[in-house]
């Protein structure tokens, strides 16, 4: 609104005219600071003001009570000197004055021009100015009512025009402040009287109104407001105390029955004519409100508030939708639908380009609220009008008669506005907008489209998902009657799916239910089963809706090509309760109770109801030693720390009824696997089965997973079940699982060709094992030797062994057996049923052998009448006893030591032994107790000694029988003997070796580190055969004791029985130490060879000197060294056991000191 | 006089919800389940500065033609929604409040009771009747 307050200016024109343009702009440069009454705050003021010409008549009274045409101020401008003064200004001014003051008005100001000439003037009279005589003349009361201007640029006259502007700034303000108390103070007396009779509100209304407009005027858009909540909230209260029954007679106009229902208008800040119309008590409540409504906008913009604007509007329509009601006003159907469309939409438009600055969100999320209410009031009209898609009927003739009145009466109005607002064609008017929609049924679902489209774009955009889903479900049931049911069902899966994540049943099965009639429109068969199977199973849907469904899928799934795969549930609830067995051998039946709720409306006639069986691993249910080698390696831990590692404990007891989350146990260890400190079960999902569930989010599900079909695992099926709404109980029978440890897998109830599918979830499981008939010999181990009662443990299995069977006991190997059955063969006298056992009772023998091995494994074989194959069993028995023999020498003479070395700690006895020798050349002398009896166990051996004796030169080869009686303590039968045989050859003593250590120079006893003679004598037995032509060689071993100086080997022949050598040795160990050794090897090759080249074949130790073959010496050519040692017992060392004493050296700090 | 009460949990599914008649009741979940936008934005937007203690009641949530919502947050989240009919001027904030305040004693003194579990669906009979006592004032 452009008015300025309004300035006369009186006198001199051409002064006034040369000032006019820098005055206008000089006054609303800077701020006034404006206090006001009534201790409201004080503003900042920019004042501005229009001048006019003075006149008489047009100078306001008391009487008049306006605000914004008012003339507030009055300045008259004069220019002259001081003859032309008195001779014509002082009457003008004069009667000027007069003029004011018979209206009582006291803002007046009087402008003295001083141009140039009359500035020379007033310097030499100061006294008799122009303006010393107009101050005395009119202002002697109020000097601050005449102000002095100069002209010219210089600095003078530029801060006299500042102080003038400033002036003037602070008497129009106080012009305005003396106006307003005056007015508000009559506003407020007229007020008062609101309840008196006569009292007419759309008066007060233009008088406080005016109010405002003065306040725009000076800028004061808050103030301006203020007066127009103020009436607004009058005007309710006024609307509000009539429907509670204290009805006002001017409220009356505004309840005639309302004929026009045209929309707000933005396009002008202010409609004169409607404000006419007001001031004449002929609006009606549409009008007024629009009114009001537009010129709070008014002033919103100019604010820049557009979210404001928003806002308010929502309140706006409602309150004033609420007040049509309330005042009970007759309006054609859809005609206040028709307002409430066209003033949202006006509002969305005009708002659509600005942004609030101050809260933007806000903004958008009313324009989201105005868009959906503004559709829903296009819906309500699309209804009303018959528009809708849908109805088969064209629009009935009162529906068409209908949509030209609510055309006709938006738009008389509407008519006259466009006239007045030419420049504004461009835009789209809403009333243009509703117009088209109403048309036609195309237009109408165009525009409705568009629009919800743009609602839940906003409602999007600023996260109000619920909003948009409300929408995108009403636009889903547009689409379905407008037989797109397609672009419907993203829309009603969307909102499914939102209701169903935040757990709200009920709207979740609404919505399902539309979907369902959806999905059966677009005839997606797997979707809509599925979503109709929901349908049927819901709690909250009426029984009618839910059989259409069932039956439908029902006949879906006779009708469906492809086969249909479905969660089973919550149409079908299926549960194990119990398996009959937990353990069953391979052919053997057992029987699986099962449950399966129809949660369904009506029967249901399925094909088959199968179960999958899972294997499970076997270690895992049967916990046995053999189980630790199979584990992965546990880690050890500290004592402190505890493991738990991954051994499932499966229970296998028959539980009736499992909780939703499952306990996990497992075994749980501290310390060494094989030694722990502390073993138990542990529970490995703690957390989720202790987890609280008041406060934690558990009752919502989680997404859901594809379903897909087991179809690896082992299947129980039964044809043709009628599963009757409630619980159903199943029994499956199951025949042929292989074996193994099985869980229940997978359950599917087959109906035509849709299969529901659950994955159960069961901790149930069954055992199914496949044990052959077998054998078991208790005790498992058993003593060669002995005659033992053994027990056969005969277990059947899973075949059941019938009476009168036979067994025939047959001993492979060594053993004997003794039965009190005939020909060794049982006759099973009692059937033993499948898994159960029989027994047999036999003694079994068997030789020791005396050779050495530990154990000794034999068979027995039991031909079962009933079984293909016989069965083997391994029978193990422990040799009791070795026996061993060993050839001693001393000198020429020769002893036999036999040993018989216990096994077991079971005592046998050995008696009357015997060793002959197959040689009438030899003597035997036995050495031993005569007819003594010895003890033979574990921890004691018995040894016996014979004396051999022979005058022969050289003796054969000699076979020897070693026999011995033996018995066990504890077995009172005769006692059996054992023997023993071995045989020696070339065993006779050839040489002896006789050794001496000297110590050489003066020294008496050996030194560490110093060198000694090491006399080596070869003595040739007398009376054996001569071995003259055989070249022998010795080597020196010093051991660690002695270090060898020189050749340690040497060739040598003995000729004449002796052969004497010596090498030198120095001791490295003091103390007594023993000889270095000397071995003597048969040689064969050069004569002199390196004792380097000599090639010891075997380093054999100490005298045990085997021999190898014989026939060696003549093989090859000599020219390879070659040494063969001699056979044992050949050759004698007599210094064996010989020590000489060694002192340590003085040159060493260190006594080196060996105990030997 | 209420039309609809409702009671939400903290993971905003329904654990009560009471219209004036039945056959609005469809009506009212919609109305009810929308105003959940309006309580998350209030809910998260005073979560902002933290020293503040929250004030439980949220106030309007928005209006619509016929009716009005207003909402309540529990210091456990709990939500509670209050439907009233525009036309029906007398409730002004206050009373509004107050019928929260008795609400809100109802549901503790419900939630008391040591056989009702958290997060289940009211069932109350002592809490029905104080909803319906609250809809027929």
């Amino acid at each position: 609104m452009e008015t300025k307050p309004i300035v006369t200016s009186h006198g001199n024109q051409v002064v006034f005219s040369s000032l006019h343009k820098r005055l206008i702009e000089a006054l609303p440069k800077e701020p006034t600071e404006w206090r006001r009454s009534y201790g409201r705050p004080a503003r900042n003021v920019h004042v501005e003001a229009s001048f006019v010409p003075y006149d008489d008549d047009i100078l306001p009274d008391d009487s008049i009570k306006t605000l914004v045409s008012r003339l507030y101020f009055h300045i008259f401008w004069i220019d002259c000197d001081l003859e032309a003064y008195k001779q014509k200004e002082k009457e003008e001014i004069s009667d000027w004055s007069a003029a004011l003051k018979a209206k009582n008005i006291p803002d007046w100001l009087i402008v003295v021009f001083n141009s140039d000439e009359n500035k020379s003037k007033s310097k030499l009279l100061p006294r008799s100015s122009v303006y010393d005589k107009i101050k005395s003349d009119f202002c002697s009361k109020n000097p601050d009512r005449i102000f002095v201007l100069e002209q010219g640029t210089d600095s003078k006259s530029q801060s006299l025009w500042n102080s003038f502007i400033s002036r003037l700034r602070l008497l129009l303000l106080q012009a305005f402040t003396r106006h307003l108390q005056k007015y508000e103070d009559n506003m407020r007396a007229l007020r008062e009287k609101r309840n008196e009779v006569g009292w007419n509100f759309q008066e007060y209304f233009i008088v406080q109104e005016e109010l405002a407009f003065m306040f725009e005027m000076l800028g004061l858009l808050d103030d301006a407001m203020i007066q127009y909540d103020e009436l607004d909230a009058l005007f309710t209260q006024f609307i509000l105390n009539h429907a509670s029954g204290q009805s006002v007679p001017w409220l009356k106009s505004l309840m005639e029955p309302c004929k026009t229902w045209a929309g707000l208008s933005l396009y002008k800040s202010i409609s004169w004519e409607k404000r006419d119309l007001i001031k004449d008590n002929k609006a009606s409540l549409l009008e007024f409100r629009n009114y009001l409504f537009s010129r709070q906008c008014a002033i919103l913009l100019l604010q820049q508030r557009p979210g404001e604007i928003i806002h308010r509007a929502i309140e706006y329509l409602h309150a004033t939708v609420q007040e049509m009601k309330t005042l009970e006003i007759e309006i054609n159907d859809g005609g206040l639908d028709c307002w409430v469309y066209l003033s949202g939409l006006e509002v969305l438009l005009k708002c659509q380009e600005l942004t609030d600055s101050v809260n933007p969100r806000s903004q958008s999320l009313n324009t989201a609220y105005l868009w959906d209410y503004v559709c829903r009031k296009l819906q309500r009209l699309g209804e009303t009008c018959g528009l809708m898609p849908g109805d088969t009927n064209a629009p009935s003739s009162e529906q068409l008669s209908l949509v030209i009145d609510l055309t006709s009466g938006m738009g008389l109005t509407e008519q006259e506005d466009n006239d007045d607002n030419d420049g504004e064609e461009l835009k789209v008017h809403p009333s243009d907008k509703l117009r088209e929609a109403l048309s036609s049924r195309e237009s109408f679902q165009r525009i409705y489209l568009e629009q919800s489209e743009l609602a839940m774009g906003t409602f999007k955009h600023i996260g109000r998902f619920r909003s948009a889903r409300m929408i995108g479900k009403n636009l889903a049931d547009f689409y379905m009657k407008l037989g797109e049911p397609q672009k419907a069902e993203n829309y009603l899966s969307d909102a499914m799916t939102s209701y169903h994540q935040e757990g709200w049943k009920k709207l979740r099965d609404v919505t399902r239910l539309e979907l369902a009639n959806c999905q059966y429109q677009v005839n997606n068969k797997q979707k809509y089963s599925k979503t109709a199977c929901q349908v049927a199973s819901s709690n909250y849907l009426d029984m009618t809706d839910k059989q259409t469904h069932m039956s439908q899928v029902l006949a879906v799934a006779q009708s469906a090509s492809s086969h249909v795969l479905l969660k089973a549930s919550p149409l079908l609830k299926v549960e194990v309760t119990e398996i009959s067995e937990t353990t069953v051998a391979v052919d053997e039946k057992f029987y699986i109770k099962m449950t399966v709720e129809n949660t369904g409306p009506c029967d249901i006639q399925c094909n088959s109801i199968w179960l999958t069986m899972v294997d499970c691993a076997p270690e895992m249910s049967f916990s046995s030693d053999k189980s630790w080698s199979k584990l992965k390696t546990p880690v050890t831990r500290q004592t402190s720390n505890s493991s738990l590692d991954n051994r499932i404990v499966m229970n296998l007891q028959n539980t009736n009824k499992q909780d939703d989350v499952m306990i996990d146990f497992r075994l749980h260890y501290e310390g060494n696997v094989v030694d722990p400190e502390s073993v138990g079960i542990a529970c490995t999902n703690s957390h989720e089965v202790l987890k609280r569930s008041d406060s934690s989010g558990g009752v919502l599900k989680k997404e859901e997973e594809p379903v897909t079909k087991d179809t690896l695992n082992q299947c129980i099926t039964l044809n043709d079940v009628m599963l009757k709404p409630g619980k159903n109980f199943v029994t499956l029978k199951c025949e042929g699982i292989s074996a193994g440890n099985y869980q229940l897998g997978q359950a599917g109830i087959e109906v035509g060709n849709i299969e529901f599918l659950t994955n159960m979830k069961s901790d149930l499981s069954i055992a199914v094992t496949c044990d052959n008939t077998f054998c078991e010999i208790i005790p498992d181990s058993l003593l060669a030797g002995r005659k033992q009662d053994i027990t056969v443990c005969l277990h059947a299995g899973n075949i059941p062994i019938d009476e009168g069977c036979k067994v025939k006991i047959t001993a492979l190997d060594n053993i004997k057996i003794e039965s009190t059955y005939d020909d060794d063969t049982v006759i099973i006298q009692d059937a033993v049923h499948r898994g159960g056992t029989t027994l047999m009772k036999i003694n079994v023998f068997h030789e020791p052998s005396v050779q050495g091995e530990t154990n000794i494994d034999s068979h027995i074989a039991f031909d079962c009448s009933w079984l293909p194959r016989a069965l083997m069993t391994t029978v193990q028995f422990l040799n009791p006893f070795i026996v061993s023999h060993k050839l001693h020498t001393a000198g020429e003479m020769k002893y036999i030591q036999m040993m018989i070395q216990g096994q077991c700690k079971t005592q046998f006895v050995v008696s009357d032994w015997s060793l002959i020798a197959d040689s009438k050349d030899l003597d035997l002398i036995s050495l031993n107790k005569i007819e003594s009896v010895m003890k033979v166990n574990a921890d004691q051996s018995c040894s016996l000694l014979w004396q051999v004796k022979s005058n022969l030169a050289k003796l054969p080869k000699i076979e020897f029988v070693f026999k011995v009686n033996y018995g066990c303590v504890i077995d009172d039968d005769q006692s059996k003997q054992i023997i023993y045989k071995f045989s020696l050859d070339s065993f006779q003593t050839l040489f002896s070796i006789k050794s001496d250590v000297i110590p050489i120079n003066d020294n008496k006893v050996c030194m560490t580190g110093t060198l000694s003679k090491f006399t080596i004598h070869v003595h040739q037995m007398p009376g054996r055969e001569a071995l003259n032509d055989q070249d022998l060689l010795y080597e020196v071993i010093g051991q660690s004791y002695w270090n060898v100086h020189g050749k340690s080997t040497g060739i040598f022949s003995v000729h004449g029985g002796n052969y004497t050598t010596s090498v030198e040795v120095m001791p490295l160990v003091a103390g007594f130490i023993p000889f270095p050794r000397v071995k003597l090897y048969k040689y064969t090759g050069p004569k002199k060879p390196d004792s380097s080249e000599v090639w010891i074949k075997n380093a054999v130790e100490d005298d045990d000197l085997f021999s190898t073959d014989d026939d060696s010496d003549d093989s090859g050519p000599i020219t390879i060294p070659y040494t063969q040692p001699f056979d044992q017992g050949q050759v004698y060392y007599c210094s064996m056991g010989k020590q000489t004493q060694v002192l340590a050296s003085d040159k060493t700090g260190e006594v080196e000191v060996s105990r030997v | 006089m209420a039309v609809c009460v409702a009671v939400i949990a903290k993971e905003n599914y329904p654990l009560y919800i009471k219209a004036a008649s039945a056959d609005s009741e469809l009506k009212f979940y919609y109305t009810v389940h929308t105003s959940l936008d309006v309580i998350e934005e209030k809910v998260s937007s005073a979560g902002k500065n933290a020293n503040e203690l929250r004030e439980l009641y949220l106030g309007l949530l928005y209006p619509t033609e016929d009716y009005k919502v207003y909402g309540y947050v529990t210091n456990t989240k709990i939500k509670f929604v209050i439907v009233v009919e525009s036309s029906n001027s007398t409730l002004r904030d206050n009373e509004i409040r107050s019928m929260f305040k008795k609400l809100h004693n109802a549901y503790v003194d419900m939630l008391c009771n040591p056989f009702y579990t958290p997060g289940e669906n009211i069932t109350s009979k002592v809490f029905n009747n104080t909803v319906i006592s609250m809809m027929q004032e």
